[in-house]
């Protein structure tokens, strides 16, 4: 049920006016902050782990054994040895993206008749960071890591390349694809903002 | 002879409380930054030595180190006068304000205050309404909008809240019946001749002169920077820019401290617990806790809006001296 | 939906006989011809039976192949009988302006004229609303390329060796220059006082990039005026080259605070359009999270608000606050500001491990926050001083400006989306609506401490529901409509080739029109969305709350001073992604 109500609008009364109790009841909260511990996070001394979910910069998930079984319908078409980024080049991603023009994959015809993929580029000046495009890749391939320092000196720099993304993706899961979905990992770091939380 | 020795020790005494109060100063800086950062549940600076306590050192190098930015517009010769005329007169109101009665060591006597004349109160104030002029200036030769507005500002809540503060002065003057404020400080006897508990009118008066005088916060009108940006020091940088807030908030706030500290709590006295030194050391401590409360206001309260502070400067804060002047009169005449 | 009852609007017909009515499913619209739209609106407006006293949105549609072209799009609201109705006409050059019947209407016209030349008769200032003045084009007209045109070479971006990107293009679409500002500027105000004060468009106290003008006598401000559009992204242009869930990221990005409360309200109206049904869990976690943000967004409100008139711990603490909200959402929708966790059909995850605990432990320790704040603040006589009686709004002004928010809530008009148009769970949970009685700034401070208050309420329901809910499915994928999750995508081939398909060709929506918002914290947002049986819309207009809050700023602003001006536009809370698009 909603209901509606008028608010008050509270007044001071003469004593309160007199005494300054207003401004004395400002100063005990900030009094009462001065002898509490500090909140903050020394970044970048101390740093929190970002949640599994969290979408930083994008990897390639490579060949490892641990594949959905839809890439192994769409490996019989791609040259892909074990170690090497899943991509099938199904310009999924592309499609996906809000951004027209941040993709650039290609993929050439191997002699064999196997497609091979020899070029996966993102720009990612233009990234929204949104991703559609890991909820579109089909063979669990692109992924977002939780690396977020991503401040270069020049354009080029953040231009990600295949080679780079399949070490990072590498890199991810080896630190967290054992991870539970939990909200966040780091309760110790988290409890000076947070205090103790009741986990249940 | 006389003479020279005389000028000598003068010098002498006037270079150590100067550099004494760029010192002072500087740390003051790292006192506001720690306190408004722990009262802001954050730790303040940390990493320039042990929990920041080189930090003031850094700022100095860095402020004396930038580039020192010259509008074209602007009138030069008042553009850098400004930025002096509101530093020295804050300073040079330490020539009156005695820290001690006079002690003896190796059998010279040195009286820790520069000049202890019988007008002392009155220099100081006339000291404290030169600054005006320095933020005028500032205002005026930057050749700017919001410079401007905000030089303009600070003249009137100057000047309302110094006719205030004059007025408020009187009071703990009548009860010592002299300017001198050394003279004062001897009229306070015990814990319970302090004026503060004769005088409560005239101490909150004051209180709200020395925000206002000094700009901090429910009266930082000047340099609001949500509506001035920075107000009248908006055009100025490195150094010169420097001397603003080090004039205003620090050497303003730690001097007119201090003559509320003479004026209202005794200045140096107190029990004799820490030897030779424990004047000092009383009115130091008296001093810094009338500051740490400045502080305390400064990170608690919202602003006012200019034609409040002066409404209020004019309408309740000049009212209630007066208010005090008459109360006085007439104790002071049924006590005979 | 509001739509006014058919046979009510049959009704007109008597007074109005050329007027042609159609009712579609997820709209009621008349149609008349352009000379005679003036009195049918006033006649909306003014007689009791209809009395569609509100203004809620005013814009345009490009058909290049239909004479005439353009098709003029009024929506109006009647707070009496609680109804809406759209009102149509078409042009090919010029219309009446409305503005004498609601001055709101004097931004969306030119804000029309802008985008698609039109020119509106009897308007007081037509000047372009976002671009400069001496701009040639008319963007939002569909033979404007998508990409702009690129006729500008910068060669201070071009001094270099090597091509940065793929897609680096040497040219760049037309950008002002100094002297285009200035005639912009002129074109704004005339200077008949001591100084005009450019305040903005870089201040610190305008919370973005406004461009105020200030025609100043001493410090009191005589006459006023705002130039918007530095931050104009044209996503309605945009939008119109996007599939439906590309166009979610977008609007992330328009109330960049309040990212998640724009994605409810943009996913809501498409969803309707589609005809797809959420699933319950997904509606109780978008009920939670709109009001997490709400919390979140009136927390960075008063924050600034109070940095703003001086009171700088404040802002820390509020911040403090906020940052335990960043990190839940951070959690449960994997990026702290502009979240993108909403779906077509539900949500993009389910609830992480441990989010319920988080949130609970949120809810326990918020209010001795709030508690802390008005300790801090309501009683304190300088805020007051400060707030009371600054930008007092009335009921008419309300109505007359389509204030929508916190500004109508504040005069006294209940107007909240959540109250009168409930989507999600919002039915069913139990919360108050706070007005006010004066309508001034403080009314506006009181109204949103206590919606931080109701929020949390609404919060702890929804809490306690999806406890109840916990294995319940986040997406309605069995909607042909919806996009399959990953797991769905890697075990099913079905799946695979739906997510193509809908990836590919969008969501071929049918053809109609609808248009449905959603309360944000800044007001009501909301999306008229075309569509011509694409899989994109045809048009997207967005109705931003804040752009029609802040019309009313420079009426409200006249005789005061400069000080106040800081206060009344943090009482208005614009943010600026929100008014520019």
């Amino acid at each position: 049920m909603v209901k509606l109500k008028y608010v008050e609008r509270p007044k001071l009364n003469l004593i309160e006016k007199l005494f300054f109790l207003d401004f004395i009841k400002g100063l005990k909260v900030t009094f009462k902050n001065l002898i509490k511990r500090t909140v903050t996070t020394k970044y970048p001394y101390e740093k929190l782990t970002p949640p599994k979910r969290f979408r930083g910069t994008h990897a390639h998930r490579v060949k490892d054994g641990n594949e959905p079984p839809s890439f192994s319908v769409l490996e019989k078409f791609m040259d892909i040895n074990t170690g090497e980024s899943r991509c099938v080049a199904c310009y999924m991603c592309q499609q996906a993206c809000p951004v027209p023009s941040l993709f650039r994959i290609e993929a050439i015809q191997l002699p064999n008749g196997k497609k091979k993929v020899v070029r996966f580029d993102m720009n990612l000046l233009n990234c929204l960071y949104c991703g559609l495009c890991v909820d579109a890749c089909p063979v669990d391939c692109l992924i977002m890591t939780d690396i977020y320092e991503t401040a270069k000196y020049q354009r080029e720099k953040c231009v990600i390349h295949m080679d780079d993304m399949s070490e990072r993706g590498k890199d991810f899961d080896r630190r967290r694809l054992k991870e539970p979905d939990r909200i966040w990992i780091d309760d110790q770091e988290r409890i000076k903002l947070w205090g103790q939380i009741k986990w249940s | 002879m006389e003479i020279i020795s005389t000028v000598v020790v003068l010098v002498v005494k006037s270079l150590i409380f100067i550099l004494g109060m760029f010192l002072a100063a500087a740390y003051l800086t790292l006192i506001e930054r720690k306190f408004a950062g722990h009262v802001q549940q954050r730790p303040g600076p940390l990493h320039v030595g042990f929990h920041g306590l080189l930090q003031p050192i850094a700022d100095a190098l860095k402020v004396l180190t930038k580039e020192d930015l010259v509008p074209n517009n602007v009138d030069k010769v008042l553009f850098y006068l400004a930025s002096l005329m509101a530093f020295v007169p804050a300073i040079m109101i330490l020539a009156v304000i005695p820290f001690g009665d006079p002690i003896k060591i190796f059998g010279f006597e040195i009286k820790p205050y520069i000049t202890d004349i019988n007008v002392g109160l009155i220099l100081a104030l006339a000291f404290g309404s030169i600054s005006i002029y320095g933020v005028i200036f500032a205002g005026w030769a930057s050749n700017s909008k919001y410079p401007m507005i905000g030089g303009l500002r600070k003249a009137a809540v100057l000047i309302g809240y110094e006719v205030a503060l004059g007025f408020a002065m009187v009071g703990p003057i009548m009860m010592a019946g002299s300017f001198s404020l050394r003279e004062i400080v001897q009229a306070q006897e015990g814990f319970f001749g302090a004026f503060i508990w004769y005088q409560p009118l005239a101490f909150i008066v004051i209180l709200f002169a020395i925000l206002a005088e000094t700009g901090r916060t429910p009266f930082d009108v000047q340099e609001a920077e949500a509506e001035l940006v920075s107000g009248y020091n908006t055009e100025y940088s490195g150094m010169k820019f420097g001397l603003f807030p080090l004039a205003e908030w620090y050497i303003g706030t730690f001097v007119l401290s201090a003559i509320a500290v003479i004026l209202f709590f005794g200045g140096w006295k107190g029990p004799h617990i820490f030897g030779a030194f424990s004047p000092f050391i009383w009115f130091f401590l008296k001093v810094f806790m009338m500051f740490m409360f400045f502080l305390w206001v400064h990170w608690t309260l919202p602003r006012y809006r200019v034609d409040q502070i002066t409404e209020i400067a004019w309408k309740v804060m000049l009212p209630l001296s007066l208010l005090n002047i008459f109360i006085t009169a007439i104790i002071i005449m049924v006590k005979g | 939906m509001l739509w006014i009852n058919p046979q009510k609007a049959e009704g007109l017909k008597s007074a109005f006989p050329s007027l042609k009515i159609s009712h579609q499913k997820n709209s009621l619209s008349v149609e008349i011809d352009k000379d005679k739209v003036l009195e049918l609106l006033k006649y909306l407006k003014e007689n009791p039976e209809y009395s569609f006293k509100m203004f809620i949105d005013f814009t345009l549609v490009d058909y290049p192949l239909h004479n005439p072209r353009f098709q003029a799009v009024y929506i109006l609201y009647s707070p009496d009988y609680n109804e809406r109705i759209i009102v149509k006409t078409w042009t090919d050059e010029t219309l009446p302006s409305i503005t004498t019947l609601w001055k709101g209407a004097k931004w969306a016209e030119r804000e029309a004229y802008d985008m698609f030349g039109v020119r509106f008769e009897g308007h007081e200032n037509l000047v372009r609303m976002f671009l400069w003045e001496t701009y040639p084009y008319f963007p939002l007209r569909k033979d404007f390329p998508k990409e702009g045109i690129k006729d500008t070479y910068l060669p201070s971006l071009n001094e270099r060796d090597n091509i940065p990107s793929h897609d680096y293009d040497p040219y760049h679409t037309a950008i002002p220059t100094l002297e285009d500002l200035e005639i912009t500027e002129r074109k704004r105000i005339n200077k008949k006082n001591q100084i005009v004060l450019n305040w903005g468009p870089l201040h610190p106290g305008t919370h973005g990039t406004i461009w105020f003008l200030f025609d100043l006598e001493g410090e009191t401000i005589k006459d006023c005026d705002i130039i918007l559009g530095q931050l104009h992204r044209g996503i309605e242009k945009l939008a119109e080259d996007l599939t439906y869930t590309q166009i979610i990221p977008y609007t992330d990005r328009m109330d960049y605070i309040s990212a998640l409360c724009s994605n409810i309200a943009y996913v809501n109206a498409v969803e309707k359009l589609l005809g797809v049904e959420p699933t319950e869990k997904a509606k109780w976690i978008r009920t939670m999270m709109a009001e997490l943000q709400r919390i979140n967004s009136h927390l960075l409100w008063l924050g600034t608000t109070a940095l703003d008139l001086g009171a700088l711990t404040m802002f820390l603490y509020t911040f403090r606050e906020r940052e335990k909200l960043m990190d839940i959402i951070e959690g449960i929708a994997g990026i702290r500001l502009n979240s993108s966790f909403l779906r077509i059909g539900g949500v993009r995850y389910d609830l992480p491990e441990g989010s319920l605990d988080v949130i609970k432990h949120f809810i326990k320790d918020f209010p001795s926050r709030i508690k802390d704040y008005e300790d801090m603040l309501t009683k304190n006589r300088i805020w007051i001083r400060r707030n009371k009686d600054v930008g007092v709004v009335t009921k008419e002004d309300v109505y007359q400006y389509g204030l929508t928010g916190i500004m109508a809530r504040s005069a006294g008009v209940p107007y909240d989306i959540r109250y009168i148009q409930p989507t999600d769970a919002y039915p069913e949970v139990d919360f108050e609506i706070p007005l006010g009685t004066v309508g001034d700034a403080y009314d506006r401070y009181l109204l949103r401490m206590e919606e931080m208050k109701q929020s949390l309420n609404i919060i702890a329901q929804c809490v306690k529901k999806l406890e109840e809910l916990k294995n319940d499915k986040h997406l309605a994928t069995e909607n042909p409509y919806v996009l399959p999750t990953l797991q769905e995508t890697y075990f099913s081939i079905e799946a695979m080739v739906k997510d193509f398909n809908l990836r590919i060709y969008g969501e071929k929506a049918p053809k109609g029109e609808i248009y449905l918002s959603g309360e944000n914290p800044r007001g009501e947002l909301g999306f008229y969305i075309v569509s011509e049986g694409e899989g994109r819309p045809y048009r997207l207009r967005i109705r931003s709350g804040a752009f029609y809050n802040l019309q009313i700023f420079p009426e409200l602003i006249k005789g005061r001073t400069v000080a106040d001006a800081v206060t009344l536009l943090g009482s208005i809370d614009p943010v600026v992604g929100e008014t520019d698009r």
